[in-house]
């Protein structure tokens, strides 16, 4: 194996690929990037086992080979090499890859490149596309509502379904539920479920990084593997196996309370309660007082912490409605204000027991439940 | 072909489950150290895999990618130079459990020393088990199940791996390693039916002048000073500080002794494993009684019991060595 090709490339490839590299390890190999000198093109794989990514960048390619070096260290000294053409060899029947750039001069000791265990190969199946805007929208507003636990598998996915011409993704880990609609770029005949691990999608969200070009979205006819196909770039992943759970009863179908708040000012006083909050489990809770006469509706957000002291501060809200109360995990109430690019949302509440309804205005693709906490009032 | 000799019973049982494709989710392999779970489960895995004729058939890309360690769907785990195998491990593997298959047809994931995981491993382990994922089998290998959570043990097929019979063994030595008749012989009875043992044995003359080492020392320690054999428990604490299994080896090659005592004692020579050592035997047989031998017997049972449960090695050879009996022997 023999090429040459920029170390700015080379930098941008492993960064790329270095998102799947196995951090603990059960198969060793998995630590390793692949590298395979392919064509004019220089080919860099990892794999986790969940996902792998492969990635191309132009290379000068004057003997074709393989080789697998340790993903750390090959990815820590490229960093640290100047812009500067790399050159690339691997003497035959030798596992010891030779850099030379400049006056620079490395060998790193490798791997077989027919250990590294085979990237699967989807060919046929259920292909799609989808735009990257709206696909990089969609994830950040469910992913984080995933289950980080393994208690529950399918709830450490993102539902994924597809139907004719639309896409939805939902997340949900128990104490509330995301759920994201968008158009698909090619419509497709049928209509299926598959869960993809919220790990992939948070993996794929900063690889999609300000790419416009739609992305094409594969799943292969056992329903077991995805491929993401972008510009260079190649994502698989494995799918989790299981069902994800009825989740239409979960979202309220009617409020007696509707509160529309300004996201901005809202995020401002529950970043401030949680300073209270904190010490208290989290617990917020929040008052929704309709509007009177001259006076605007409000809302107002009290935390306190036992013998650490409380805050309470009101925003302005357009109520309909009652009166009405409800506590929640401050936490869980920044998480889906912060991931709503709009300036207001819609808080639709009924009882202090029954689940909180977050919607953003102007929009109907978006609706994020929050199960409330159970406080004394 | 399946690589496994002498467990002709169980290699039926999985050839049956194969044909119906009626796999269980977990098997238990039980038997003692180098009986051949091991060998066992890999050929298990690679018949689940299998992409020739005949499975395992040992040749195709999948057979020999497990064989070597290089497949990424069977996935073993041990214990390595730890004292338990921990939750993290368990956790790192359910986290894989419910992916399909990476490159094969069939995950298997293998605990190699199953009763040495921890009780939340355990627990870890069981909560998989009750729910189990599709195309995963978990082979659990331990030399006893009364180390294991009974809930995890009835969430498990069990096969038991017998010891291979002498003869059968001497003959395998003779006839497809081409072993001479007295090595065949000896291995075969210091192996006590485990052909794994037997074959790391022959890999290296070395490990049969190490084994004499062995035997010579802890044989000599009957009729030594308490001083002597405190220097022998401090020098062994420390050489196998970490060490487990060469542990549990030296605690086997201590059971082998006073085993072969035993049947001494009780006109079982034909029997005894340390076949190069029976004048020695004989005369410490004939100082000791029936109830010493006995009940020092049931000591190396404790002993084996505080390996298991990670007990200060050097207090328990110490306290080992305390209990042996101490004899004077008439030297010719
Ligand atoms: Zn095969």
């Amino acid at each position: 194996m023999k090429l040459s090709c920029l170390q700015e490339n080379l930098s941008k490839g492993l960064n790329i690929v270095g998102r799947s590299v196995a951090t603990r390890s059960t198969l060793p190999i998995t630590q390793n990037v692949l590298l395979a000198a392919e064509q004019s093109q220089l080919k860099l794989v990892t794999t986790n086992l969940e996902m792998a990514t492969t990635c191309w960048i132009g290379a000068k390619v004057e003997q074709e080979g393989a080789i697998t070096i340790p993903a750390r260290l090959l990815t820590d000294f490229v960093n640290s090499l100047p812009n500067d053409l790399i050159e690339i060899t691997l003497p035959p029947n030798s596992h010891m890859l030779e850099f030379n750039s400049g006056r620079i001069r490395a060998h790193m000791n490798g791997i077989d490149a027919e250990d590294f265990p085979p990237t699967p190969q989807i060919n046929n199946g259920i292909i799609t596309h989808i735009e990257a805007d709206a696909l990089r929208q969609g994830i950040t507003q469910v992913v984080f509502a995933a289950a980080t636990e393994e208690s529950r598998p399918v709830l450490a996915g993102i539902n994924t379904e597809f139907e004719n011409e639309q896409l939805n993704l939902v997340a949900a880990d128990g104490y509330r539920l995301a759920l994201h609609k968008m158009p698909l770029a090619s419509t497709i005949e049928q209509q299926y479920t598959v869960i993809i691990p919220a790990r992939t999608l948070n993996e794929l969200n900063h690889l999609l990084g300000n790419q416009q070009d739609p992305v094409e979205i594969t799943i292969n006819e056992q329903r077991s593997q995805v491929l993401f196909r972008l510009k260079n770039v190649e994502i698989v992943s494995q799918l989790i196996q299981g069902s994800f759970p009825d989740y239409s009863q979960v979202i309220p179908k009617s409020y007696t309370t509707r509160a529309v708040v300004d996201i901005t000012e809202f995020m401002r006083v529950a970043k401030m309660s949680s300073v209270f909050a904190r010490n208290a489990n989290g617990i917020i809770r929040l008052l929704i007082t309709p509007g009177a006469d001259l006076n605007a509706g409000k809302i107002t957000i009290s935390a306190q912490a036992e013998e650490i002291g409380d805050n309470v501060s009101e925003v302005d809200a357009l109520v309909d409605g009652e009166e009405a109360k409800i506590a929640f995990n401050v936490k869980y109430l920044s998480d889906v204000l912060s991931s709503i690019p709009q300036s207001q949302i819609a808080l639709e509440i009924s009882t202090p027991s029954s689940p909180g309804v977050i919607r953003p205005i102007g929009v109907d693709n978006y609706v994020h439940v929050i199960m409330p906490m159970f406080v004394q009032w | 072909m399946w690589q496994v000799i002498g467990q002709d019973k169980i290699l039926a049982l999985l050839d049956y489950s194969l044909k119906s494709g009626d796999i269980a989710h977990a098997y238990l392999l039980l038997g003692p150290q180098h009986v051949g779970k091991r060998t066992l489960a890999i050929s298990f895995a690679q018949a689940l895999n299998c992409d020739g004729q005949g499975a395992p058939c040992g040749q195709c890309a999948s057979c020999r990618r497990i064989w070597e360690g290089k497949h990424s769907d069977v996935i073993s785990i041990g214990l390595g130079v730890r004292r338990a195998i921990s939750i993290d491990d368990i956790r790192e593997l359910q986290h894989l459990a419910n992916l399909p298959p990476y490159e094969g047809k069939h995950r298997v994931f293998i605990i190699d020393g199953a009763e040495y995981l921890s009780v939340e491993a355990a627990n870890a382990l069981l909560k998989i088990l009750e729910e189990p994922p599709p195309k995963l089998t978990w082979l659990l290998l331990a030399s006893d199940d009364q180390y294991l959570l009974p809930t995890v043990v009835s969430r498990c097929q069990r096969l038991e791996l017998r010891p291979l019979p002498r003869e059968q063994m001497r003959r395998f030595l003779i006839e497809s390693r081409q072993v001479e008749w007295s090595k065949a012989d000896l291995l075969s009875r210091l192996s006590q039916g485990c052909l794994g043992w037997a074959l790391s044995a022959l890999d290296g003359d070395e490990w049969l002048e190490q084994r004499c080492q062995v035997v010579s020392k802890l044989s000599s320690l009957l009729d030594t000073s308490f001083a002597e054999r405190f220097d022998y428990a401090q020098a062994r604490a420390a050489e196998l500080e970490k060490k487990h299994e060469p542990a549990v080896e030296l605690v086997n090659a201590w059971f082998g002794w006073w085993r072969d005592l035993l049947l001494t004692k009780m006109n079982g020579m034909e029997s005894i494993a340390n076949i190069d050592y029976q004048d020695l035997l004989r005369a410490q047989a004939s100082v000791l009684s029936l109830v010493e031998i006995r009940e020092f017997i049931g000591k190396l049972y404790k002993m084996q019991q505080g390996l298991v449960n990670n007990a200060n090695l050097r207090l328990m050879f110490e306290w080992l060595m305390v209990n042996m009996p101490r004899k004077e022997l008439l030297h010719e």
